[in-house]
């Protein structure tokens, strides 16, 4: 009982402190948000990328999975901003320290500390957590109140990624190979993944085992020929003891690896990480469309 | 040699062929041989640097944790020892993620040595306290001892590598041991010390057979009780130690093995050594085999495969026996 | 007599550490604020901490560590073993099972839970009590022959668990994950309803407790004094084993796998207070609920601004007095 009146009473409170409230439909229900929200919470790596693109530094965001605390890619955007725990161990106590006035979260990650986030802040929170960013991009900068800035962002983006697929021209004919390295285990990544959802944009053919809506194979040695291609992509998840990059030297050494197609033709190249997958946001995928200019040789 | 012994004896080089054939790909008995002359291509790549290692670390690995189960039975009369359920593993695996995150080792032989040294330290433990307890603990306390203890230890490895949650894909990695794509690089170290155990047990097989009596029938017949046990154990543990430096914590294979060995009609050591290891071999190339189909393309963890296939033997034996009764 | 007063001690120092629990975290807040807060005072950002974090927390922490004890007491006594656990029974497997069961069966292709989360704990529970149900009947054949029961359920565990591995390989990334922070057990994102579940399956079981004291003492003597003196003995045994189960799940279902308080609890409180049911049942359930706080303060002042799962550090704080135990059992039994 004596909860029931405290929420209620820290509810009007919230509503007093916000008078001009507009309302946002999202993955757990509606909710009231600030107009112009000054002290954002953010809860995901890609929605931390969404925040610096908008102009918005964030107080609090979780540290990024690689990196210390947040990738290099964004290391010196994000000076000052406080930890507050990691994606699926969120530190709800630092969060509320704060005082944030706009909480945004994932449902996939979060939906257990849904009410507790509520409790601090309004808090708004996307549904998926996978390859098209673009969906969690327009939400979060209708959350901001940052939606006309947001549609800019994005027709740049969108722009980009046009001109360079007409400058790419044929060689998008290429059947391009996605592959990760991670401790213990090796990845095929497939079209619905962060690289897959912007390779597929930019045009590009996939080998037949990765021009599938699903995320990845999880595979062992064996299956190095099934991923050959016209070009390797590969990068390296690893969280700092060492145990990926030595995964990933073991298979580049590999006699069926020299083997591959690709490989013997010199077309393979090691890329970041963060920026091919990891990250995740609209940030890494501006990196990520610099870096096949650069290795296409096409002038943006 | 019995018959289902024999019949064990030509499973083990046709489940090792079949081990070269199956996989991903499928390939005939010609290929194969193909392969092993050193043909080149992908396909005998594949067969000759991936299939072949996997295969020779089974058989391997599999005779040495068959062989540590037995030793471990001997030496305790107990009929459900073995590394996987009493903690060993899990002190081997512990030893081997602390001796990385915590005294910064690396390089393939400091890796077997603390895997060594943690299996050694967790069976002195276990059976240090089952020794204390006389001869005669019934067996189940000493399971659940070891069980408590595995628990404990792995709780350990948990504590630390969920400090960096970065790094929880390599739990499971730790969690689970396998067979494939494992760096052979510990092999020269491993091999001496698990073939040293096994001439070693070979010849000791008529101390192993008093020591399955009494401590009174051991003493009057000559045999140095404590001592023996004490070099049985820590033979069983050095071979547990070679083989999670080797494939990673596997359960279930050295509880089955002596089992199947004496199903097959071993009745004393001469046999039962020897036999314990064929076993081993043989059920490790089936449960490597079955890994890879299981879940494909993804390989399953040999030690879920052991599990899923040991446990309802440990469950047959529970009802068969009054193991439990103290 | 000369007990109530280390039991008063006992109670004193739970309360001490409660209302430390309350007042340290990543946000240190000063007494005089956390006791505003209380009582609704205070600022708006104290109140959110205390009354919607740590309050839930600590008292989430209290009612399972609470509850394993309990159910730990129950179990080495039913079972006569000193070893016996809520883990060993499969219970904590089982429940795993369970959340990766309803993690995997609601996804839909894009990993979206179609169900809300909050139907996890009846999962976890299911499993449990599946589990639990499983090595019991099992067990069943051999009549009071307790240390068979621990023998199935140390299998079935297995068998569990393995199964547990070849999901979280299967399955996608997120939710392994997800299982894997549930796996250790913890309780930083409790909330007021995560703690009332496991306080309600304990107010159920307080008076079945205290009219099991009794007859779980003269359960000490063996079968057939115990059957001498009128007892039921089967009835009883069965009546704690069923609570054990039902009180280990209820903790399990929201706190996750949070090992060892179940096993040591027992032991603490049968030393500090002797094994006369009435004293050592209660004592067992403060120390459990102690060691749990403890687990989860220590956690919170080490690794912050990460939430670690407690349970990953209960071990830690279990694993020196297990070890004694084992040694004196030793010497016991020499």
């Amino acid at each position: 009982m004596l909860r029931l009146t405290l929420t209620t009473a820290l509810a009007g409170l919230a509503l007093a402190g916000a008078a001009q409230a507009r309302e946002i439909t999202h993955a757990m229900g509606t909710t009231e948000v600030p107009d112009a929200p000054e002290r954002v919470v953010i809860l995901t790596n890609e929605g931390t990328e969404a925040l610096l693109a908008l102009g918005v530094a964030p107080v609090g965001a979780v540290q990024s999975w690689t990196g210390d605390p947040w990738y290099d890619h964004i290391a010196d955007r994000m000076q000052g901003v406080e930890v507050v725990g990691t994606e699926s161990g969120v530190n709800l106590e630092l969060i509320a320290a704060l005082e944030p006035d706009l909480i945004i979260g994932n449902q996939q990650r979060q939906e257990k500390i849904y009410d507790q986030l509520s409790a601090i802040a309004p808090t708004v929170m996307s549904q998926e957590l996978r390859g098209d960013w673009k969906v969690n991009f327009d939400l979060y900068s209708d959350a901001l109140g940052l939606g006309e800035e947001g549609d800019a962002v994005m027709a740049a983006f969108d722009q980009r990624v046009t001109d360079l697929s007409e400058d790419l021209g044929d060689a998008t004919e290429e059947e391009v190979s996605v592959i990760r390295f991670l401790a213990g285990q090796i990845r095929i990544y497939q079209l619905d993944s962060f690289s897959g959802v912007l390779l597929e944009q930019l045009g590009f053919a996939r080998p037949e085992n990765q021009a599938v809506e699903d995320f990845a194979l999880r595979v062992g040695k064996e299956s190095i020929p099934q991923m050959d291609g016209d070009r390797i992509f590969h990068f390296t998840y690893e969280p700092g003891d060492g145990e990926g990059e030595e995964l990933a030297q073991e298979v580049l050494t590999d006699p069926l690896w020299r083997s591959l197609e690709a490989v013997k033709a010199g077309d393979v190249h090691a890329v970041d990480d963060a920026v091919w997958n990891t990250a995740g946001g609209v940030i890494a995928a501006n990196l990520m469309l610099d870096d096949i200019a650069g290795i296409y040789g096409v002038a943006q | 040699m019995t018959r289902p012994a024999l019949l064990l004896l030509a499973l083990l080089p046709l489940l090792a062929l079949a081990s070269l054939q199956l996989g991903l790909t499928i390939y005939g008995p010609g290929e194969v041989w193909a392969a092993l002359r050193g043909a080149e291509g992908q396909d005998a790549l594949i067969i000759r640097t991936l299939r072949l290692p996997r295969t020779v670390l089974a058989l391997l690995v599999g005779a040495a944790l068959g062989l540590c189960g037995l030793l471990m039975q001997s030496a305790t009369r107990n009929p459900i020892a073995e590394p996987g359920l009493l903690g060993v593993n899990a002190g081997a695996a512990l030893a081997v993620v602390l001796g990385v995150s915590l005294l910064g080792l690396d390089g393939i032989a400091a890796m077997t040595l603390m895997a060594a040294a943690g299996a050694v330290a967790a069976t002195v433990l276990v059976f240090g306290l089952a020794l204390a307890g006389g001869p005669n603990l019934p067996p189940a306390h000493l399971l659940l001892a070891g069980v408590t203890l595995s628990a404990l230890l792995w709780s350990g490895t948990q504590v630390v590598i969920l400090l960096d949650e970065a790094a929880m894909e390599e739990l499971l990695f730790w969690l689970s041991g396998a067979f494939a794509d494992r760096p052979l690089a510990a092999l020269p170290w491993a091999l001496p010390p698990m073939a040293a155990i096994a001439v070693l047990a070979l010849l000791a097989t008529r101390r192993l057979d008093v020591l399955r009596t009494d401590d009174g029938t051991a003493e009057a017949l000559g045999v140095p009780v404590r001592a023996s046990r004490l070099a049985a154990l820590v033979a069983a543990a050095l071979l547990a130690g070679c083989a999670v430096a080797l494939a990673g914590p596997i359960a279930f294979l050295g509880l089955v093995a002596p089992h199947l060995a004496q199903l097959a009609g071993a009745r004393d050591h001469r046999a039962l050594v020897p036999l314990t290891m064929l076993c081993g071999a043989v059920l490790a190339l089936v449960a490597d085999i079955a890994a890879r189909h299981l879940i494909a393309p993804s390989e399953a963890p040999i030690s879920a495969v052991t599990a899923l296939a040991g446990a309802p033997v440990l469950l047959a034996l529970l009802r068969r026996r009054r193991l439990g009764t103290a | 007599m000369s007990r109530a007063a280390p039991m008063a001690l006992l109670v004193a120092a739970l309360i001490a550490l409660a209302i430390a629990a309350v007042g340290l975290g990543s946000t240190p807040i000063p007494p005089e604020r956390v006791i505003a807060a209380l009582l609704g005072w205070g600022e708006r950002t104290d109140q959110i901490v205390v009354w919607n974090l740590r309050l839930p927390r600590v008292a989430l922490a209290a009612c399972a560590g609470a509850a394993l004890a309990l159910s730990g007491a129950l179990l080495q006594r039913t079972t006569r073993n000193p070893l016996a656990s809520p883990s060993i029974l499969g219970i904590t497997d089982g429940a795993a099972l369970g959340v990766l069961v309803f993690l995997f069966a609601f996804s839909d292709e894009a990993n979206l839970l179609q169900v809300p989360v909050v139907w996890q704990p009846l999962f976890a529970a299911g499993g449990a009590a599946l589990f639990a149900l499983a090595v019991t009947l099992l067990a069943g054949r051999d009549r009071g022959d307790p240390m068979r029961l621990i023998l199935y359920g140390v299998t079935l565990a297995a068998l569990a668990h393995a199964a547990v591995v070849l999901m979280m390989i299967v399955g996608p990334v997120y939710r392994s994950g997800q299982a894997l922070v549930w796996l250790a057990g913890a309780v930083h994102q409790a909330e007021w309803r995560d703690a009332a579940i496991v306080a309600a399956a304990l107010m159920a079981a307080l008076p079945l407790l205290v009219r099991l004291a009794g007859p779980l003492d003269q359960l000490r003597l063996d079968g057939a004094s115990a059957f001498a003196t009128g007892l039921p003995v089967e009835a009883v045994r069965a009546t704690a084993l069923v609570l054990s189960v039902a009180l280990a799940a209820a903790a399990v279902s929201v706190a996750g796998g949070i090992g060892f308080v179940g096993l040591v609890a027992p032991h603490a409180a049968r030393l500090l207070f002797g094994s006369a049911a009435a004293r050592e049942l209660p004592a067992a359930a403060l120390l459990g609920a102690g060691m749990v706080l403890g687990a989860d303060l220590l956690v919170r002042a080490a690794f912050q601004p990460i939430e670690v799962p407690a349970g990953a550090v209960t071990a830690l704080i279990g694993a020196p007095y297990f070890l004694f135990l084992l040694t004196r059992m030793g010497r016991l039994n020499a």
